[in-house]
């Protein structure tokens, strides 16, 4: 523990020697000021346990020196013992409390009672310090824990998190390793050629799919960490909405009819604006197979809209729908808002596609009632907006 | 062969692939695409399957509650069923005659198969 600090301030340096004389056995760390204003320095710098303030003082006096010694941060709470020659009056000690006295003590003082005075002093800073870094411990215990809290948490959820992508990838490599598997062990036992060819195809055409699922999701974690780093950068050049659309309809026909999907597309315009087809495309495909996983079966509708400065293109399933607390959350990073015992996925789409949709000037937006279907609709400026966003990003 | 398999499995991919590997080495293959379905289908079958393939996380009825209604019903719970899941831990845990870990290995799947439907 540190050693007490007492401060001693008397314009006569025989009364500091004598007071010194007193205090010095008891193992307090004494400083002196022969001056008010040498006092403000040295409390300025120390932290004391009490300051014996002579009252009678050039320039400065002790009620002065202790008026503006509460007035400072430091020493706002240090007890100041008067130490007066001129006896006691009672309006004199009131002027003395005042200006922030707590004890008087008079010359000339007994040894013996100085010692005693300053003793109170000394315990309670002994007890206060003590108290102060209890508390400070207390505080950094409970910061640690708090710290050691968020640390468990953020590992529990990469441990989930890497246990559902590990599912994620697993599922499509399932019918990968089927295939290659049967195709070697015909290939081996000369029976490749009973296959009818159009099995063989379908069985290809199954495999080709699965290739692509596994790339979109490798893709979709790459773009996380692009994401994060501010490196996704956008290849605009002129392109029509419509055709991008069209053209993802016409490539996923198959995995729409074989989840039960039927998909109609209404445009009202072309959509032609300045845009990355690519990213506007991987929007596209993100809402679309969001339809279909979580659409239940049922008919999805595609409306393309387009006033000339902006398009709408909105993708609208009657599936399970989502309800209103999760509206917002599903567009970060990892929200999802459906049971990990019913679908799978990396909660990772909807973020992706928002933040594309934001580095175009646009946004994704959704309407939607639990259980009767969802409508998500991307907002994609086409003339004034999107040039001045090429120009900018 | 006329063994009656019953497929259970939401992604379809997954689903057809099996029901190709499967039929291939003889066995008839039933499909349903969640616990629901499953579950109607197995009530209605006249013969009933010598074993379930059953896939845990799917929509609607998932393979859990699949399980419970299959075990609850006298007519359903001496089929075995052989869980299809690429969580090992969740399904080993639902106890069940064999766990068939995704991706699947074709030899692996045909030989447990082919021991429980023996
Ligand atoms: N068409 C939809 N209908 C109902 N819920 C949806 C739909 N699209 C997205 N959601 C909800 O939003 C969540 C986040 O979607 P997304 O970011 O694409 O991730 P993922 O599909 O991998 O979970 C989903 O988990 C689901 O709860
Ligand atoms: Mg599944």
């Amino acid at each position: 523990m540190k050693p007490v600090r007492v401060l001693v301030v008397d314009d006569r340096i025989e009364n500091i020697t004598a007071m010194q004389a007193v205090l010095a056995d008891c193992g307090y760390e004494v400083f002196e000021a022969e001056s008010g204003k040498q006092a403000l320095l040295l409390a300025e710098q120390h932290d004391f346990a009490v300051i014996l303030l002579d009252v009678q003082m050039p320039i400065m006096d002790g009620f002065e020196t202790a008026r503006r010694l509460r007035e400072m941060e430091r020493s706002r709470c240090t007890p100041i013992v008067f130490v007066t020659a001129i006896h006691r009056t009672e309006a004199y000690e009131e002027l003395g409390y005042i200006a922030g006295a707590v004890d008087f003590l008079f010359k000339p003082f007994n040894p013996t009672i100085l010692q005693a005075k300053v003793a109170v002093f000394a315990e309670l800073r002994r007890k206060t310090e003590a108290m102060r870094q209890h508390t400070e411990l207390l505080h950094a215990a409970a910061l640690k824990e708090q710290e050691n809290a968020m640390l468990k948490e953020s590992l529990a959820r990469r441990d989930e998190f890497l246990s559902i992508a590990s599912h994620e990838l697993k599922t499509p490599i399932t019918p990968l390793n089927l295939q290659v598997q049967s195709f070697l062990q015909m290939v081996r036992s000369g029976t490749l050629n009973n296959l009818p060819p159009e099995r063989l195809e379908r069985m290809l055409v199954t495999s080709q799919n699965q290739i692509d699922r596994l790339a979109r999701l490798v893709d979709e974690l790459i773009d996380i960490s692009r994401l994060k780093s501010d490196r996704l950068e956008l290849k605009r050049a002129p392109a029509s909405l419509k055709a991008l659309v069209q053209g993802v309809i016409e490539q996923f026909a198959p995995e729409f009819k074989k989840n039960g999907c039927e998909v109609t597309l209404q445009t009202d315009g072309e959509g032609f604006g300045v845009m990355d087809s690519f990213r506007i495309e991987q929007i596209i495909i993100n809402l679309l197979l969001n339809a279909v996983k979580y659409g239940n079966g049922c008919p999805i509708t595609v409306r393309l809209r387009d006033d000339g400065r902006q398009a709408q293109l909105s993708v609208e399933d009657g599936g399970i729908g989502i309800a209103e607390d999760d509206l917002q959350r599903i567009f970060q990073r990892f929200e999802r808002a459906v049971s990990a015992k019913n679908y799978g996925g990396l909660g990772l789409g909807l973020f992706i596609c928002s933040r594309i949709a934001e580095l175009h000037g646009g946004r994704i937006s959704v309407t939607s009632k639990l259980g009767e279907g969802s409508t998500f609709t991307l907002h994609l400026p086409l003339k004034e907006e999107a040039l001045l966003h090429s120009q900018f990003i | 062969m006329d063994t009656q398999i019953l497929v259970i499995e939401d992604d379809e991919a997954v689903r057809q692939t099996l029901k190709d590997v499967l039929e291939l080495q003889g066995y008839q293959v039933t499909t349903a695409m969640n616990g629901g379905e499953g579950l109607q289908k197995l009530k209605e079958m006249a013969s009933k399957p010598c074993l379930v393939l059953l896939d845990l996380m799917m929509p609607n009825v998932n393979g859990w509650q699949f399980l419970d209604g299959q075990r609850n019903d006298p007519q359903l719970n001496n089929i075995p069923v052989i869980i299809c899941s690429a969580y090992t831990e969740s399904a080993k845990a639902v106890n069940p005659a064999a766990v068939i870990e995704k991706p699947v290995q074709l030899q692996h799947l045909l030989w447990t198969v082919k021991t429980l439907s023996a």
